[in-house]
Order: structure tokens, then sequence, then C-alpha cells
């Protein structure tokens, strides 16, 4: 099969999410670069990719698609509401300082939040992980960031938070002390009632690990976060969390919590897929003399048994890999 | 298979022995010549060597599990990495420097001349001063004495060449060191062999 393992995985996981109940929801490219304004504090990526609509109206490419999905909500008698989505979004790269198309794809759960849905959103995170991984080794690194906050000092947050994030112990240190509660452990401990006894249902999962040191977008997150490895992807392939501080901030009249992820299915290109160092499995020559109807059946053949077939009149492409020639010259 | 990225040059040398002392061998690494990838075959180790400023690049994309960085370079690139270890050698600072008699006039802007650009934006944007910055590859001390620049930002070992061309240290902005990095994914499935050496790295210097 020629689909990649990036469309491949957007497919299984979308099926998955129908299965557990969510609702695809599809949204417009464009939303006004008004939205994006008003809640910039709330945007992961900087630059916004903006544009002049026909009525002159200035429109941006979305950078992100929560937002989207949770400013036209509202509260359907308590209901627990459920979306997954598989959307493009428009980010500046760090390291070129230019846009890129990013694909997504994710769930948001919103509504009364309690335990049992931050451990469905949890199991779905792990479901998706094994489901992408391709029998690789995954992980999903948890963490509380309401109990991390509590301890830590007035001053100097942001910069303890990106020192925690990395690991960075030694400086910690020369800040905290070496006897502070963030620099004795190896950020595997914290104490949060809520996070043990979510652990505590996950104790059967080996996939699942505690590490405070995942410090999503404080701006964004509260409460339970999380990110997701596979072995031979650099980066984070998954990330997520609860968002109950964005929803106040969108809708200050609904109590809503809310909570979700998204998983970056361009990470996954370059692994997992062999067919990538062929161009076909067959490359089937003729001449001719060689029958019409000798050919069709042949790229029959091939292509019933789930093999992709190139056809070329007695030319081999320049630099064309193929598992197999077939030569059907008369 | 752990790839280590050590950064080419003086600093590298030094870490390269370090490595060797603490018991994680690289036949070869330290002659002269052009090979730049070398085995532990026991211990399933490859080493390399990359330009110093390349190091967190090839760690944050993968291509090194785990690598040797100066500060100055990470806090200029700023990569999503976990920085697991102060490894104490290479010891400086970035510091802001400036002509002994130079006189600071806040009415003007500031015309900094520096290798690391981000480093010096964020430092001065905390102050609110009103900054150029000139980026140059090297040689900085020249800048100021050229009138080029007002002050620069550079790393400062023992401050002799600064001495030598009439400069002074007149502010601290960081002290410098070699880190030792790790990409974040690669720390998830591979932290048996780096916690090893990180331990070995560690016993070695309380030696």
């Amino acid at each position: 099969m020629s689909i990649t393992p990036q469309e491949k995985a957007a497919l299984n996981l979308r099926e998955l999410y129908e299965k557990f109940g969510y609702k695809y929801y599809r949204m417009n490219k464009f939303e006004e670069y008004d939205f994006y304004a008003k809640n910039k504090q709330s945007l992961i990526s900087n630059g916004i990719i903006t544009f002049t609509d026909v009525n002159g109206k200035l429109m941006a490419l979305k950078p992100d698609v929560t937002l989207s999905i949770i400013k036209n909500l509202h509260d359907v008698n308590g209901l627990t509401q459920k979306f997954y989505y598989d959307e493009k979004v428009y980010r500046v790269s760090k390291n070129h300082n230019s846009f890129r198309e990013i694909n997504q794809v994710g769930i948001e759960t919103v509504g009364k939040i309690d335990n049992y849905f931050i451990c469905e959103v949890i199991n779905l995170a792990l479901e998706s992980l094994n489901l992408i991984s391709n029998g690789r080794k995954f992980i999903l690194d948890v963490s509380d960031l309401d109990a991390l906050k509590n301890l830590l000092p007035e001053n100097n947050r942001e910069y303890i938070l990106n020192l925690i994030a990395e690991k960075n112990s030694h400086e910690l240190k020369k800040i905290l002390g070496e006897d502070h509660a963030l620099t004795k452990n190896n950020f595997n401990n914290l104490k949060s009632e809520k996070l043990n006894n979510i652990l505590e249902i996950f104790k059967n999962e080996n996939n699942i690990n505690l590490d405070f040191s995942t410090v999503n977008d404080p701006n964004y997150y509260n409460g339970i976060v999380f990110k997701g490895y596979i072995e031979g992807v650099p980066e984070c392939i998954l990330s997520g969390g609860q968002y109950d501080k964005l929803m106040s901030r969108m809708h200050n009249n609904l109590n809503l919590n809310a909570i979700g992820f998204a998983i970056y299915t361009d990470l996954l290109a370059g692994i997992n897929d062999e067919n990538e160092i062929y161009d076909a499995d067959i490359l089937i020559l003729y001449d001719d003399n060689t029958p019409i109807n000798k050919i069709l059946e042949c790229v029959k053949n091939y292509t019933g048994s789930n093999m992709r077939v190139n056809v070329q009149k007695n030319i081999i492409p320049e630099n064309f890999k193929y598992k197999k020639l077939v030569n059907l010259n008369a | 298979m752990l790839n280590i990225a050590l950064p080419k040059g003086r600093l590298g040398n030094k870490v390269c022995k370090l490595f060797e002392e603490s018991g994680f061998k690289f036949p070869g690494m330290l002659e002269p010549g052009r090979k730049l990838i070398f085995e532990n075959e026991n211990l399933n180790l490859k080493c390399f060597w990359v330009k110093p400023f390349d190091v967190p690049v090839y760690v944050e994309r993968g291509a090194a599990d785990i690598g040797v960085s100066g500060k100055d370079i990470l806090m200029e690139r700023e990569p999503d990495i976990y920085e697991l270890m102060d490894l104490n050698v290479g010891i400086c600072k970035m510091c802001v420097a400036a002509l002994n008699n130079f006189h600071d006039n806040p009415a003007r802007t500031l015309r900094v001349a520096t290798e690391f650009p981000n480093i010096a934006q964020k430092y001065y944007s905390q102050t609110g001063r009103d900054i150029d910055i000139i980026c140059l590859r090297g040689s900085l001390e020249l800048a100021p004495v050229l009138g080029l620049s007002d002050v620069i930002v550079d790393i400062v070992e023992t401050g002799t060449t600064l001495r030598e061309n009439n400069l002074k240290v007149i502010n601290n902005i960081a002290d410098l060191s070699a880190r030792l990095i790790a990409n974040k994914s690669a720390y998830k499935f591979k932290s048996e062999i780096i916690n090893k050496i990180l331990k070995g790295l560690s016993e070695y210097k309380k030696l």
C-alpha cells in the first residue's frame, strides 16, 4: 500500500476515537484574526498567517485547533461532550523562522471532567500510542501541573519551570538548595493525591510514567498534563492535558472543564515505512509485439495480491527502484 | 547503540579525556586525523565530532542520543532537550565588556557586537534598553577598539585578551561550562546506558 504512515495513523486514530464515542469535528481552514488577537496568551505559536478576505476582513490560518473547537461550545444539560479532529495547523518553525504546515489529530473532552474522564483520556492516549507505534516501544509521561506549581517559589517561576522541563537539577540546586522537594528526587516523585489516584488505576500499565519534568505550557494547561514518546521518534509525538483555565477565559459564564490531546502525525514520516525505499514493487516492461491483454492480465495478477505496479514500454525509468522486474517482451 | 556528539576542538578534547577516565573509551578519538566517528564496541557506544555550535541540533533532532555542549550555545539556541549534568570543564563566563574608558550614555542606542545575538537580545530586553546588535564571527575585541560597537557580549575565560586590548568586563551575564545533554525521547528508551554514563562521570569527578 502506498498511503504514508502519517495518513494511515490518522485513519486508524479516527476509527479508534469513533469507537469511544467521539464525534468528528470538521472545521473551517480560517478564523477571523481578531479571535486570535483576543486570545493571544492561549496560543502555542507566536506567528500567525494572515490575509484579507473579499470583504476586507483580516483572516488567519488556524495556528491551533482547540481554541476553534471550544469557542462555539454550549453547556448541553451537563453532558460531557467529546470531539476528535484531523486538521492542519500553521505555525512558525522555531529553527528557521518560517511557517510550517503541521498535521494534527486529537481529541477534546469538555464538560464536568471528573477522574473517570481524565482516565478515559489517558487511556485513549495510551491506545493511540500503541496504535501508531507499530510495535515500537512507547511511553506516556504524566504530571500534575497544579501540584508542581505549589512547590515553586514566588519569584522566577517561568525560569524555574524551564529548568524543570530540562531536568536541569544542577541549576535548580543553585537556586532552590540541595534539600528542596524539586531537587531531591529524580523528577519522579510529586505529592499529588489526584495523580497518585490516577496512577493507581493504571498500575498494571507499563507504558505510563510519572515525570514532573512534563511541563506543558502553563498558560494553556493546568492539572493533569502528559506527553507521549515513541522509540525512534526524536520529539514528543503526543501532548495534552487539562485546560480549565483556557475554558474559563473563553466561557466565564459556563462552569465547564476540559481535557484533550493532540498527536503530531508528521513525526511518523520516515519510520514504519519500508515502501519508501521502492518506487514500485513490480516493474513490468513490454514492447510493440506484446499483446495488450497479456499486459493487463499481468498487472491484474500483481495488483490483486496488493503489490504496486509500474508498466513501461521497454524503458526502465532513471533511478527507479523496484523489487522485481517482469519482462513481457515478445 | 548509543550515539554521542562531542564538540570538535579544545573543549571536546577535555571532555573526551573525561569520558575515557570515567571508563568510556573511544580508541583513536584523540589522535590527529580526519576520522569523525569512533566506536566502543564493548559498551555499544558510538561517538562523533561535530562543530560545537551544532551539538544541540544533533541531539534535539535525535541524530545523537546524548552530547556535550557549552552552556553558551545552549543559551543561544534554546534547544528542547534535557540538560542532565554540569561537567564542570571549560568553565568561563558570558560577559558584557567595553573599553576601559567607556562611558555609557543611556540616551543613545547601545551598539552591541556579539557572536550570540539571542543571549544579548534577552539580556538587554530585561533592562528595556534599546540596542543595535552587530553579529560578528570572532575577534570581537576589535569592534569597540575600531568604534564598530560600544560594547561586546562574549565569552571571557581569563580576561587576558580583554586586557591586552584595553577592554574590561562591565557586567556578568551567566556562568558557563560544558553540559551533558540528552534527546528527550532517547532518554526514555535508552535510560539504562545514559544513566550508566552519568554515574560513571559523576563518580570519577568526585575522586
